[in-house]
């Protein structure tokens, strides 16, 4: 086997196995403000069938683990639409659902830890689904009413 | 009476890859691979506790190789995934099985996962620690 393919595996195999091994570390500020850099996370693994919208996931991208919100499934494209909490609402990122290698279920910010069972995760959550959801609408009233197509929507993986 | 061995599924998390296994051990992060005879070892010990001889006796017999060589080659994988506690010895468990059976059973893992080749030195590679896993919003 390839050293690449062995250690992506192992990557992967880490990622899913974040309860028992040790939090993973998250990178960026595309998340905020609900996390930032040097937060920890707990990922667990999860068949994309049982991905919620509000979800937060982590997905394969070559030998990277983005990790965003999940907006919605659409199933005649079979593609999640995701964001990113920190960036514009017109950026969105399809990803497959064969890609999704887990959801995270804790974020630790020093002495402090969230659970998605916390009514903050879940505030958090919801917030993040009516401000992408108003967006959307408000794209297509402005198409509706000026007649203009809007900016396009900057689709990345 | 030679021990027989289990996978430590507490410490051990594993993925089979195109015949060939990637090993995390949760205790330390760190990662292995197990090339395709190591695979197949793995395989065995998945469905039943087996001892080093019948581990061997098993291969030696589905591949037509020198039983001794086989039992040597096996024992020091068996030593190494001890050693990093991927797999244990079952106390409570004694050699006594024959050959017969774990060649079948070698041959139903063969035809099942569609292993090919012959018979390799079964071998393990230890790679880095994954203690520190970053993902990214990036």
């Amino acid at each position: 086997m390839k050293r690449e393919t062995a250690r992506r595996v192992g990557m992967e195999l880490r990622l899913d196995n974040s309860a028992r091994c040790g939090e993973v570390y998250f990178h960026g500020d595309t998340m905020l403000p609900f996390l930032r850099e040097g937060d920890l996370l707990v990922v667990e693994p999860v068949s994309w069938r049982d991905v919620r919208p509000g979800e937060i996931v982590t997905y394969r991208s070559g030998d990277r683990f983005p990790t965003r919100r999940v907006i919605r499934y659409l199933p005649r494209l079979e593609r999640f639409i995701l964001k990113a909490d920190g960036l514009a609402l017109h950026r969105v990122f399809r990803v497959h659902p064969e890609d999704v290698l887990g959801r995270v279920v804790s974020r630790k910010r020093g002495a402090k830890m969230l659970t998605n069972r916390d009514l903050g995760w879940r505030v958090a959550a919801w917030r993040a689904l009516l401000r992408a959801n108003l967006a959307r609408r408000w794209r297509r009233l402005r198409r509706a009413l000026l007649g203009k197509r809007p900016p396009p929507v900057d689709i990345q993986r | 009476m030679q021990p027989r061995y289990l996978i430590n599924s507490e410490n051990a998390a594993w993925r089979i890859v195109d015949g060939e296994a990637v090993i995390l051990s949760a205790d330390t992060t760190y990662y292995y691979s197990l090339n395709k005879t190591g695979t197949l070892l793995w395989r065995l010990l998945l469905e039943q506790q087996l001892s080093v001889d019948e581990l061997a006796a098993g291969l030696a017999e589905r591949f037509g190789q020198p039983s001794a060589r086989v039992a040597k080659e096996v024992g020091a994988l068996i030593e190494l995934l001890h050693a990093d506690r991927l797999i244990l010895e079952d106390s409570g468990g004694e050699s006594g099985a024959t050959a017969g059976p774990v060649a079948e059973l070698v041959a139903e893992l063969v035809a099942a996962e569609g292993v090919e080749g012959g018979y390799e030195r079964p071998s393990l590679e230890k790679f880095d620690t994954l203690e520190k896993l970053i993902v990214s919003g990036e």
